[in-house]
């Protein structure tokens, strides 16, 4: 048994790169209650902590909802907070989620996406995280193992940062990457530190009084000027994080080495190809390499939110087809990715009709690069869709 | 154990992996599945793997054999954890076969319990795959590294795991790999030959149960002899032996 963390190259599950990210955040509290398939994380962080090999106070909450709450005390306190869970658990913490998004209270929520029931799962969509993309708190979707650890650092450099201070959600494809094993370089905690705000807890933090504006978790605003005072604040707020990103990603660089581009997206391919491919999470890897020589650009999302509308119409250039392939749902019958598309289309000059839309991959529905090229001949061979959302696994 | 041994491994060996399981039931004995990739080339996709250029099965009893070699390549490996080998003779027509006794491995070396229906066979049958990559893998990776790999993702009994992974990687054996070229020839026909037993006209002269090399031939309660197919290596001295053509290979 080490005493001290791993660094260096490694081979790590989605989980245990989570739980990696976690300790060298160096979080002040974790608070963990298990559900498939974050368990492995929180299981994690109790290894770690009562080995002592991070310092971090590890709590077994007795619900997703006392996990978030303790995650309100500690981040009113100016602690460190981390907490992970999935589907019905982001479910049930949601109250105190949209509670500590509006209070403003900077914290990391590690999300591997699951089904969100009925019919019970415990295999990836991403319903579950998607439904929830209304509120004020950013959202990663992560496309492989490495990413994921990489991103819980960077998901804490973005919640802390005074323009910000938000929840951040981070989301990594339940098996899919979760526990999934591949080669991941854990970074030191030296570099960590020069990357990461300086920790705010301090011993003797004391309540503010009532009228102190500057806490704003623990006033109870009763007059409607206050509201709007406070929902504007939150605009600018998820602003901040949009203009936070590629300063984010150029830091990340100039100390690690690794290269996320401005942040925002994961573009492969060749630029000037007529067809783009626009897709979020683990499967953007399969898509990636299903279309490794064909004439297509592949385009994953890694910040769900704030959305990168004008980022994406930049990688869309002047591709004449884009192909939208999404993980989830909404009541109108679109996917989720390709309905954000169409809104920001109008703005951002590209003609929403182009978008074929492709749904699928619920309760764990496998993509194979099959499917993908499948997809691709329809497309080129012109008898694909138009101006309609086709259903992946359907006779095509 | 794909996670936690081969993969480290695979990666010592200088080579790019991924592996990932997939669970059904939430429950102590469901069957569950595991998937590994290798190469040289960086890895990125997460599709399951229809495939396979190798099948490890670990309970043949409880998984049915015919469903888990479906979509593996011809000429691809399939190991198989198992007592009895010969009863996957049929199988050597369009796989290369591997098998090993990893339960009688496991509880040998203080891993599992007998009474217990469950095999806990992990560092057995990953001391097979080793063996079984080794002509990928170029060179032998040193017992060392292999130890260092348990010692960090071993809870306990560090040292029996790594005897097992290392007798694993020792008994696992080709099935047919020895066999000679009539018998080759036999199987690629598509003839798997089996015998009957010795029919009436037997005359209990013993010359079949003395000269089986297997000891295959037995004496039943009411005096007649049969062959134990299980141990039967099908070499056909029996049926060349018999005085009276009692026992016969069918093709």
């Amino acid at each position: 048994m080490n005493s001290k963390l791993a660094c260096g190259k490694t081979i790590l599950t989605g989980n245990k790169a989570a739980a990696y990210g976690f300790a060298l955040a160096e979080l002040d509290v974790f608070g963990g209650y298990p559900i498939t398939p974050s368990t492995e994380i929180t299981e994690e962080m109790a290894t770690l902590a009562s080995r002592k090999i991070i310092s971090t106070t590890y709590r077994n909450t007795d619900s997703e909802l006392a996990s978030m709450a303790l995650g309100i005390g500690v981040a009113t306190a100016g602690g460190r907070y981390g907490t992970a869970t999935s589907s019905q658990g982001l479910a049930l913490m949601f109250e105190l989620l949209h509670w500590a998004t509006t209070a403003e209270l900077p914290l990391v929520v590690v999300n591997t996406n699951r089904s969100l029931g009925a019919p019970w799962s415990i295999h990836p969509d991403q319903t579950d995280s998607l439904l929830f993309r209304d509120l004020f708190m950013p959202q990663i979707y992560c496309a492989s193992v490495q990413e994921t650890l990489d991103m819980v650092l960077w998901a804490y450099r973005m919640a802390e940062d005074p323009r910000v201070n938000l929840p951040v959600l981070v989301c990594l494809d339940g098996f899919m990457l979760s526990h999934t094993a591949e080669t991941v370089i854990i970074p030191t905690q030296e570099s960590v530190r020069k990357f990461l705000p300086e920790k705010r807890f301090c011993k003797d933090f004391m309540l503010p009084e009532f009228d102190d504006k500057k806490i704003v978790n623990l006033q109870c605003p009763y007059n409607w000027k206050e509201h709007s005072r406070r929902k504007r604040a939150l605009v600018l707020a998820m602003q901040s994080a949009y203009s936070a990103i590629p300063e984010i990603a150029g830091d990340w660089f100039n100390i690690f080495r690794g290269n996320y581009d401005n942040g925002f997206l994961r573009i492969s391919g060749d630029p000037n190809a007529k067809i783009a491919a626009i897709s979020m999470g683990a499967i953007v890897g399969t898509i990636e390499e299903a279309f490794a020589d064909k004439p297509v650009k592949v385009i994953g999302i890694r910040f769900f939110r704030p959305f990168p509308a004008k980022e994406l119409r930049n990688a869309i250039g002047n591709a004449s087809k884009i192909i939208v392939i999404d993980r989830s749902i909404l009541p109108n019958g679109h996917g989720v990715i390709a309905d954000e598309l169409r809104l920001a289309g109008g703005a951002c000059g590209y003609n929403g009709a182009d978008i074929h839309s492709f749904v699928g991959g619920f309760g764990g529905q496998n993509f194979s690069e099959e499917n993908f090229l499948n997809m691709l001949s329809a497309i080129l061979s012109e008898i694909g869709p138009f101006k309609k959302t086709y259903w992946m696994g359907d006779a095509q | 154990m794909i996670g936690d041994i081969l993969a480290p491994l695979i990666s010592e060996a200088g080579f790019e992996v991924q592996a990932f399981p997939f669970f059904g039931g939430e429950r102590r004995g469901a069957p569950v599945s595991g998937y590994l990739r290798c190469g040289t080339k960086k890895i990125t996709t997460h599709s399951f793997i229809s495939n396979p250029d190798m099948v490890v099965i670990f309970d043949h009893e409880r998984i049915s054999v015919a469903k888990a070699l479906e979509n593996l390549k011809p000429g691809g490996i399939a190991l198989i954890n198992t007592a009895f080998p010969n009863q996957f003779l049929g199988l050597t027509r369009d796989w290369r076969i591997y098998t090993l006794n990893a339960r009688a491995i496991s509880l040998l070396h203080g891993i599992g319990n007998p009474e217990d229906p469950y095999m806990v066979i992990n560092s057995a049958m990953a001391g097979a795959v080793l063996k079984i990559l080794e002509p990928i893998f170029k060179s032998q990776l040193p017992d060392k590294t292999i130890e260092a790999v348990l010692n960090n993702v071993m809870p306990q009994k560090i040292l029996e795991n790594y005897e097992a992974l290392l007798e694993g990687k020792k008994t696992v054996v080709g099935l047919m790999a020895d066999a000679s070229a009539m018998w080759q020839w036999l199987l690629k026909r598509r003839a798997i030959p089996h015998l009957t037993q010795p029919d009436e006209h037997c005359t209990k002269c013993n010359l079949c149960y003395l000269f089986c090399p297997k000891r295959a031939i037995e004496t039943n309660a009411s005096g007649a002899y049969i062959i134990d197919e299980e141990k039967c290596n099908y070499c056909g001295i029996c049926v060349t032996l018999c005085p009276r053509n009692a026992i016969a290979m069918i093709i």
